[in-house]
């Protein structure tokens, strides 16, 4: 078992939430960056749509929907998933005198027939 | 209640991912907003080294494509005229800084060369048969997109000790207020049969402004052109600025001619301020917008003035009204606003992704707009 199995279900689904975020963000960032450099404006204005037309529109939908996933919906994802890891992490807290209790010896096993 | 009750386990949650929608996205972009609007070095040249870069390498209508002549040709003259007011601003705003002026002067002065070059202004010559300059002295001509040449050239004038077009600048003030003050209306053509009162509101914006560079007065021309404006550019139903002649008001136009008038009435331009925010400001979640149209009014795509219109909501109205709320200094719209345009125009190392040669220019005149208008913020700013 990795050490990330170890981890309660909770914190782990928050940790995947988290990274998933910060991916979007760094896709976000080097797509902004990169299509700033090439100028992408002038390769969406055109009277007769071209392949490069069509790349370009695309690129920045998916700048759009990486942009207003990060802002609009992330924040709200990312505290409830967390809040939600507490709650959990919390509750399971209050079992943790029975989950904690020693366990009992294996019993030995029968001796195989000879 | 245990830990794990339903309210605790699901409504919490809930109630609290509404308030974080809520209040988190306008936290997450703009957040230059007050930076912005205070003109800050650390946010206003790298903006402007990016302005001034695109103009140093050099762009002309080949830069645009937008399926018209005239358009691509509007474009690039536009271009060249926000570069130089932004410019401008920016070194108005910095005047004690050299290493400001260093970056902004080559670039003013270039895009002041541009707009001198007849292919720049090929797209007029073509509409009126003969070339603008060649006939300043026709007062049968309109040539109202002279207004945002003249305008430029004022505040190229204000900033630049070496400004080589000083006798060409007051020639072209003259023939503008001749023809401003000769039409029945006060509304010169742009072109034949073709009248847009925000072009004509920049010359009157000219007008004035250059009379304070030169210590003139110009307060006849302007005061007998406002009468007129209120009579026949203003549309009686909502306040908005006509679009053209006899047309309904319309946001983009209202927006810009708010920045222009400034420069020469500011009772006019923050009349018409108040009119487009009093019933044209759409907002949400902290992000504000304007109405390409009044309220009320039939709806309407967008065209090559506004921009895409989404919502009744228009890019150009949207952008321009950065520069009203700068200068009558509404900073919760112009946060508003600049949050939108950060928003959809994506920032990324001064320039918007977006926005290219024209919109970054724009954006960066528009959200430095104030220094040399009559508006409170050149005193706040100290003045000219």
């Amino acid at each position: 078992m990795s050490v990330f199995h170890r981890v309660p279900l909770p914190l782990r689904s928050a940790a995947k939430v988290c990274a998933a975020t910060v991916g979007a963000f760094l896709a976000h960032e080097i797509l902004a960056w990169s299509l700033a450099a090439v100028g992408i404006t002038a390769r969406l204005l055109s009277p007769s749509p071209s392949a490069m037309t069509w790349v370009a529109l695309a690129l920045l939908l998916v700048l759009y929907l990486l942009r207003f996933v990060l802002v609009f919906v992330a924040p709200a994802t990312l505290v409830v998933v967390v809040l939600r890891g507490v709650l959990e992490l919390l509750a399971s807290g209050n079992d943790l005198p029975e989950a904690a209790a020693p366990a009992r010896p294996p019993r030995p096993r029968p001796a195989p027939p000879k | 209640m245990g830990l794990r009750s339903p309210w605790l386990r699901l409504v919490l949650p809930a109630v609290l991912a509404i308030v974080v929608a809520a209040w988190a996205p306008a936290r997450l972009v703009g957040t230059d907003a007050d930076a912005t609007a205070d003109a800050r070095l650390d946010v206003i040249v790298p903006r402007a080294e990016v302005v001034a870069g695109a103009v140093m390498e050099g762009f002309d209508t080949t830069s645009f494509a937008t399926g018209s002549a005239r358009f691509d040709g509007e474009w690039t003259y536009g271009a060249h005229v926000m570069s130089i007011l932004a410019l401008s601003q920016v070194v108005m705003l910095h005047r004690d800084r050299a290493d400001v002026a260093a970056i902004a002067l080559p670039a003013i002065r270039r895009s002041a060369a541009a707009l001198l070059r007849s292919e720049t202004r090929a797209f007029a010559t073509e509409a009126w048969g003969s070339d603008a300059f060649e006939a300043l002295d026709d007062t049968t001509r309109g040539d109202a997109w002279l207004g945002y040449f003249a305008l430029a050239l004022g505040m190229a004038r204000a900033v630049d000790p070496q400004f080589e077009h000083t006798d060409f600048h007051d020639a072209l003030i003259r023939a503008l207020g001749a023809r401003v003050d000769s039409d029945p209306e006060g509304l010169p053509e742009t072109y034949p049969g073709e009248t847009y009162p925000p072009d004509v509101s920049a010359c009157v914006g000219a007008i004035g402004l250059h009379a304070r560079l030169t210590g003139g007065d110009a307060s006849a021309i302007v005061s007998r052109w406002v009468a007129r404006a209120r009579d026949y550019a203003v549309d009686p139903d909502s306040g908005w600025l006509r679009q053209n002649e006899g047309g309904r008001g319309r946001g983009s136009g209202t927006a810009l001619a708010v920045y222009f008038l400034a420069f020469a009435d500011r009772q006019l331009s923050a009349q018409l301020f108040d009119a487009l925010t009093g019933s044209g400001v759409r907002s949400v979640l902290g992000f504000a917008a304007i109405r390409e149209h009044p309220p009320f009014s039939m709806p309407s795509g967008g065209d090559i003035d506004s921009g895409p219109v989404l919502f009744g909501v228009s890019v150009s109205a949207t952008g321009f009204t950065l520069a009203g709320a700068r200068i009558y200094e509404e900073r919760a719209l112009f946060r508003g606003i600049h949050r939108t345009a950060s928003l959809f125009g994506v920032p990324a190392g001064g320039r918007y992704v977006t926005g290219g040669v024209l919109g970054d220019a724009i954006l960066l005149a528009m959200e430095t707009a104030g220094p040399m208008t009559l508006a409170p913020t050149l005193f706040a700013e100290g003045g000219p």
